[in-house]
């Protein structure tokens, strides 16, 4: 009590952090009221309230507590009732007043305010107070005030042990009626015997009462604080509206969102608001929500720079003190409206989207399909559409053009026409196809256009354009641009934004999957056209064959019309199953026809030769080039080849095969009666001991022997090449067959050794005879090109299932370059022109066929002007093929 | 049979310059040799001469020599003498394979090479 005691006095602790300037008024306030009732100047020790208290007449007590509790804006109450209890104390003579308040549960009581000695005294009865077994407590239960004269002689409160130790002798107590129920209780208590009189207890209660009003009050303030502080957070408008559309209460956010002050929104009347746009609607309303009808409608108000907001508002009716008034209660809707609108457009621009897919390839005619995409888009999306593709030159050229309105697609053509050539109607063309991006101008300046047109006529055409917001999309697919589309919306229309840009950008790529579709479908047309031509032109029979699902019932699936022309058989029978069988010559059948389950087998096509018997009876030998095709899990599907017919070539070749036996049989005859008579003189001369004229001899017969070895590579050649080389194969000793090979060759040298090392035990399996001309081949040559060198080396080993047979020579080497020809036909190693070795150079060709046709294999390494090994691999267990076509 | 005797060869052959080296050869290696450059002349003169071994050319003109060797080994005289085929004819050893003919030599050959054929079949035999 002695902190409010110096609120008056020069100390300034009064000033509490809470509620510091609800205080600061409420002084003022006391103040004010102090001076109505002629407060005495302050005196050092004493409190103003104390003497006042003194002088004071209890009317005038009332009146002051009266007034302070009416007039105090944010009345602080525990400060009133302190001071109260203060007055109260001192007018009746107490030791202490207090005011225990009833909690909102109605079950305890709590101390709010009391002036008093001792501060143990002032918790008494602030407990719960059904207990009965204090003097508040029974208050409150009996309903009733209570005044006890003396203690000691009250029997029935004789049980009140604490008062006793605090030596309380009087009292008075009593309710603090609220108009809703008890707020507490208000007591005071003294240690003298006070004979306390009804007008004491009247006077207590009218102290009281004023006490409830400040309760009341309070409790009413802070209601109304709750009220203001959601009304102003919350998100919906609240207002109080008058019959004369006039406002008594707006929220917040009714004049925030709309970007008013309070003030400015407060003037204005109801018929501008949500409530009605109009006096006789409003009055409708206004009526209707009196009647207790739910009355709810959406609205647009307008915010202060002009936008239209649309609002979702209620109206209820209220009365106060027998007015009536609507309470509106609005909502801002604008999200909810756009999302709406947000889902309209786009319900529309798939529809747009489909329609216009549909267009796209509606026809072969391209340029007829972009007219009606450019059509369909001015119907939906955008005022104007011009579509413009990329020509052979790199420029732009426009394609189609459409207008919403026909008189502004004139003025588009006619600008089109004058200035649309090359980069586009807009010039942006060249820009969006490097760029591969499309460009949204959702607000196309002026300073825009002139940047992009390339005069000043042409900036002029543009603006007359009126196209305020743009929109244009590469027609591309991968990086590869084919040309533009451009959607503009005119001045009075919506901005393009980036759903927009989507949708159309969406539209472009289907466009350009059309034009690609489209060309495709025509580059596939003229291949066919130039393949049908191809294959009308070819001198054979063109054909595919489908083995799958059974190869038993392959069939012909496409057969070139020269069939008849070769067989005398038309397509028709061709396509029959099985029809070839029938028509193949009965000597070749079950050769072709096991050559062709091989092909299935390996699901390879070859070549093959045969005859067919043509349907005037004749015999045509064909040549049969096949190639297999397979889907894309590599299952054989069939076979497609050329038959050609070879019967002429193959008559020439058995003609020329012919030649050359007939050629080689009309050289070997002479040439034996030379070997013959050579080998008689050579005989004679040595035993008539002409030595000389006897080695010379000799060198004429190994000269003999030579001419034979080149008619007889001749004859091989050729039968190589006709696939008649045939071998007689047995199991024979490598070793033996080198070492006569060695015995043989090595009288034809002066000049080199030939050394043999290593040993193969071993039984090879192969043509004796064809092996050993291939080591005579190779050993002739090792001596033939290392001319410097004086000797030759044969090394014999057995690797990996292979005889190996190493000929090496010193001499002069074969490059890199060389060495991957030397087994070509007719191929010579050569130092150039100076230095040249004779021979047919069909040598090694024929090694490398016969060794091939073993199995094997022969394979150089060679060091330039070193050394030269050949090698010759032949498989411990030849495999020796049957005669077929090499 | 007279060791001392000569051994007799019959040759069959159109070209006259082999007929006329081998005739020198032979009979300078000690053989008694008669020579026949026409195809219908082999028979009649192997009956005539007996011969202890043929030489017998492929093709001769306007004979088959398969046809001369069938009809020698299916004459009396000449079923047991021994032929040897010589031919210049690339093919000619697949031609004989299916003939019951004892040598094959293809042209052109060694000197030592036939000389060892006709002792084989000549000193084994008679």
């Amino acid at each position: 009590m002695k902190r409010k005691l110096g609120r008056n006095s020069h100390s300034t602790s009064a000033a509490s952090e809470r509620g510091a300037r609800a205080k600061k008024s409420k002084k003022q306030t006391m103040r004010k009221s102090s001076g109505v009732v002629g407060a005495a100047p302050l005196r050092h020790g004493r409190s103003t309230a104390t003497m006042l208290a003194a002088r004071m007449h209890r009317q005038e007590i009332l009146a002051l507590l009266s007034q302070i509790a009416l007039a105090t804006v944010d009345i602080d109450v525990s400060e009133f009732m302190q001071e109260a209890c203060l007055f109260l104390a001192r007018t009746l003579e107490a030791d202490y007043a207090k005011v225990l308040q009833l909690d909102p549960g109605g079950q305890t009581l709590t101390l709010r305010a009391g002036y008093g000695w001792n501060k143990s005294i002032m918790r008494v009865g602030a407990t719960k107070f059904k207990s009965n077994s204090t003097i508040a407590g029974l208050t409150l239960t009996s309903k009733h005030p209570i005044i006890i004269k003396d203690l000691r002689r009250e029997k029935k409160l004789r049980g009140f042990a604490h008062l006793k130790a605090h030596h309380v002798t009087s009292g008075m107590s009593v309710i603090i009626h609220g108009i809703r129920g008890p707020y507490g209780v208000l007591g005071v208590y003294s240690r003298a015997s006070r004979s306390y009189s009804a007008d004491d207890l009247n006077f207590l209660q009218s102290v009281a009462n004023i006490m409830a009003l400040v309760f009341e009050r309070s409790d009413a303030e802070n209601e109304l604080r709750r009220f203001k502080y959601m009304a102003d957070n919350a998100n919906i408008g609240i207002s109080l509206v008058d019959k004369n559309g006039r406002f008594h209460y707006v929220n917040r956010i009714t004049y925030e969102r709309l970007g008013f002050t309070k003030g400015e929104y407060m003037k204005k009347r109801v018929v501008h608001t949500p409530a009605g746009s109009s006096q006789s609607q409003f009055r409708r309303l206004f009526q209707r929500a009196q009647k207790q009808q739910i009355t709810q409608l959406e609205t647009l108000e307008m915010r202060k720079d002009g936008v239209e907001i649309p609002l979702e508002v209620n109206l209820t009716g209220v009365s106060f003190e027998g007015e009536p008034y609507i309470f509106v209660v609005s909502q801002d809707i604008s999200e909810r409206v756009r999302s709406q609108a947000e889902k309209l457009r786009s319900q529309r621009n798939l529809e747009f989207l489909s329609e216009a897919s549909l267009l796209v390839g509606s026809s072969l005619d391209f340029q007829k399909n972009l007219g009606k995409v450019a059509r369909k888009a001015v119907s939906y999306i955008a005022d104007a559409c011009a579509i413009e593709m990329a020509d052979h030159t790199g420029g732009f050229a426009s394609a189609a053009i459409a207008h919403r309105e026909p008189k502004k697609s004139r003025l588009w053509r006619a600008s089109r026409d004058e200035f649309g050539g090359g980069e586009g109607l807009f010039g942006r063309a060249p820009h969006v196809a490097a760029a591969g991006r499309a460009e949204l101008h959702s607000h196309v300046a002026p300073s825009m256009l002139r940047k992009w047109s390339k005069s000043r006529s042409h900036f002029a055409a543009l603006q007359r354009l009126d196209a305020a917001s743009l929109m244009i999309v590469p027609v591309m697919i991968g990086k590869r641009v084919m040309g533009t589309m451009v959607f503009a919306n005119s001045s009075g229309s919506r901005r393009f934004d980036d759903a927009d840009l989507a949708i159309v950008t969406e539209l472009a790529n289907r466009v350009a999957l059309a034009i690609e579709n489209s060309k495709l479908y025509f580059e596939i047309e003229e291949q066919k056209e130039r393949l049908d031509n191809t294959i009308a032109n070819v001198p054979g029979i063109v054909w595919e064959n489908w083995v799958n699902p059974d190869p038993a019932t392959q069939r012909s699936n496409f057969i070139s019309d020269y069939v008849e022309e070769m067989t005398g058989y038309g397509e028709r029978d061709w396509k029959r199953p099985g029809f070839m069988r029938d028509i193949l010559h009965p000597e070749d059948r079950d050769r072709v026809l096991r050559e062709y389950d091989e092909m299935v087998e390996k699901k390879r096509g070859m070549v093959q030769h045969f005859r067919l018997v043509h349907k005037n009876g004749g015999i045509i030998w064909v040549e049969s080039h096949s190639l297999a095709f397979k889907d894309a899990r590599g299952r054989l599907l069939g076979f497609r080849g050329v038959i050609m017919d070879v019967s002429e070539r193959t008559e020439l070749e058995r003609r020329k095969d012919e030649f050359i036996s007939m050629a080689s049989h009309e050289l070997k005859t002479p040439v034996t009666t030379l070997k013959v008579f050579t080998q008689i003189l050579q005989k004679k001369t040595e035993n008539a001991g002409e030595s000389i004229t006897a080695a010379y001899l000799s060198k004429m017969d190994a000269q003999i022997t030579r001419l034979t070895d080149l008619i007889n590579d001749l004859l091989d050649l050729s039968k190589i090449q006709t696939g008649k080389l045939t071998f007689k194969y047995s199991d024979f000793k490598i070793d033996s067959l080198v070492g006569e090979i060695v015995e043989q060759l090595q009288p034809t040298t002066d000049t080199h050794a030939i050394n043999v090392i290593g040993r193969v035990g071993r039984l090879v399996h192969g043509d004796r005879d064809r092996i050993g001309q291939v080591l005579i081949n190779l050993l002739t040559n090792a001596i033939k090109y290392s001319p410097k060198a004086d000797k030759v080396n044969i090394y014999l080993s057995e690797r990996g299932g292979n005889v190996i047979i190493d000929v090496e020579d010193f001499g002069i080497g074969i490059s890199e370059e060389q060495q991957s020809r030397i087994f070509e036909r007719f191929y010579q190693a050569s130092e150039g022109s100076r230095t040249t070795f004779p021979g047919l150079g069909i040598g090694l060709y024929i090694s490398d066929q016969i060794m091939k046709r073993h199995g094997g294999k022969i394979t150089v390494l060679s060091e330039k002007g070193k050394r030269t090994v050949f090698r010759v691999l032949l498989p411990v267990t030849a495999v020796h093929e049957k005669l077929t076509l090499v | 049979m007279n060791a001392t005797q000569p051994k007799k060869v019959l040759i069959v052959d159109d070209d006259l310059g082999i007929l006329e080296a081998l005739k020198f050869m032979l009979e300078n290696s000690g053989y008694e040799v008669k020579t026949v450059s026409r195809g219908d002349e082999a028979l009649p003169v192997l009956k005539e001469f007996g011969p202890d071994i043929v030489l017998l050319d492929l093709y001769l003109s306007g004979f088959d020599g398969r046809d001369i060797a069938v009809e020698i080994k299916n004459s009396p005289e000449g079923k047991n003498t021994p032929i040897a085929m010589i031919s210049a004819h690339p093919s000619a050893g697949e031609v004989l394979k299916e003939l019951d003919i004892e040598e094959f030599l293809p042209k052109p050959f060694d000197v030592s090479q036939l000389l060892s054929v006709i002792e084989k079949h000549t000193s084994a035999s008679r």
